[in-house]
């Protein structure tokens, strides 16, 4: 008789396969590269890239379904419209390549927060199924004085699978 | 003048006023018992806004206006396409509305309120967030890249306005009820109790529609004489700020309330 805290082999092997299904499940979830921006330190709490600066700009990425498929230019027009709708304010926009060839669009929307006006900026690279957010945010003079160091990591940005 | 006339003239002004949506007001008592005087009854302090001068047309006012106001009269008056197609000669209100991101917004506003003083303009409202002035035409150029230098714009408009027609039509109501109001003196010396007491009455109307039509056209030129800037230093519609949705789902997870809510998880 097989006692309750003894697998048999079967019900191990089934265990394993699921485990090792989940995990690939879970590394096949995109991976992104950028390097710390200045000014910026990595914030070990979050998954995924997150930065942040001793005055509280942060930065963090995140991966959305590419559903309906559609290209950076479509995303970064529906993006800018649907933000501007809301009543975020179109600062600037900015599309470019990255070094390794992969298209971006960054745009940075004024928005009130709190007493004051903060900038939120989101960054969009197109990867097959999925969009690839990086999104920024702080105080409009705070951000604005990181903004370049951003600007220069975003073009080293980089999936890795 | 025989009474025929000045009931004649009465007529006129009477469905002048009755145009206006106005109404011929009935004498006073005091009026009953004074003689007629040649002047309307209700005194200079008593009168609702204004002065002689308006009531009158004062020349000296006219002769202060600036040369494109004439010009545009001129214009008007002689029906000369020439004068109204001419830019110079149209008298427009300009108003620019500027939202610029400044660093420091106390120094920006001395600065700017001291060359706003040197260019012969003057603030209207000075708060810590916004600046109204009103800037002479010449130095509006100016005004505004000095403040676009001082920061970042993020919003900047310009609306123009062309206020000649309404200027020109002013003036011309304004000169017909000044000729009508001095025929209606010129009717006292004929005139009996009665007579005189209907025409104090249609002057006192006309000498109140003069006044606002004074002070409006007053407003009008004002206007034009000088641009208005409003200068907000800091992007507060918070009002504005809507939650539309997007067919496109992950659009709908855009927002800085929702990025502030996962990062401090």
């Amino acid at each position: 008789m097989i006692s309750q805290n003894e697998l048999p082999a079967g019900r191990l092997a089934l265990a394993v396969i699921f485990v090792s299904l989940l995990a690939g499940i879970v590394g096949c979830a995109p991976v992104y590269h950028m390097n710390t921006p200045e000014g910026f330190v990595r914030y070990e709490k979050k998954k995924g890239l997150a930065f942040i600066t001793p005055d509280g700009v942060r930065l963090h990425s995140r991966t959305v379904r590419n559903y309906p498929k559609a290209d950076l230019l479509f995303w970064a027009d529906a993006m800018e419209r649907h933000l501007t709708a809301r009543g975020y304010l179109l600062h600037a926009k900015r599309c470019f390549t990255t070094k390794k060839g992969l298209g971006g669009c960054t745009a940075e929307f004024v928005v009130p927060h709190g007493a004051e006006d903060w900038m939120l900026a989101e960054t969009i690279f197109v990867l097959g199924d999925d969009v690839a957010l990086l999104e920024a945010a702080g105080p409009f003079a705070r951000y604005q004085r990181v903004a370049p160091a951003l600007s220069k990591e975003y073009e080293g940005f980089a999936p890795e699978y | 003048m025989s009474k025929l006339s000045v009931f004649a003239a009465l007529g006129i002004v009477s469905a002048a006023v009755a145009a206006r949506g106005g109404a011929v007001e009935p004498a006073s008592k005091a009026s009953l018992a004074a003689p007629a005087p040649m002047q309307p009854s209700k005194t200079t302090a008593e009168r609702p806004t204004g002065d002689q001068g308006a009531i009158d047309g004062d020349a000296a006012r006219k002769g202060a206006e600036k040369p494109a106001e004439k010009a545009a009269e001129k214009a008007a008056e002689k029906g000369g396409e020439a004068g109204r197609t001419h830019a110079e000669t149209r008298l427009v209100q300009v108003t620019a509305t500027l939202t610029v991101k400044v660093v420091h917004p106390d120094e920006v506003r001395k600065a700017a309120l001291a060359r706003l003083a040197a260019a012969g303009g003057h603030p209207t409202l000075v708060t810590e967030n916004d600046l109204y002035l009103e800037v002479p035409q010449a130095a509006l150029a100016d005004t505004i890249d000095q403040l676009a230098a001082a920061g970042i714009v993020l919003q900047k408009s310009l609306q123009r306005v062309d206020l000649t027609e309404q200027i020109v039509q002013l003036d011309a109501k304004l000169r017909s009820k000044r000729e009508i109001l001095g025929r209606l003196r010129g009717f006292f010396d004929d005139s009996d109790t009665a007579s005189t007491l209907r025409i104090e009455a249609s002057m006192t109307q006309l000498v109140t529609e003069i006044e606002a039509l004074q002070g409006e056209l007053n407003v009008a030129r004002a206007s034009v004489r000088q641009a208005h800037v409003q200068v907000s230093f800091q992007f507060h519609p918070r009002q504005h700020i809507t939650y539309v949705r997007s067919p496109f789902e992950w659009l709908n997870t855009l927002d800085l309330d929702r990025f502030d809510h996962d990062f401090a998880k």
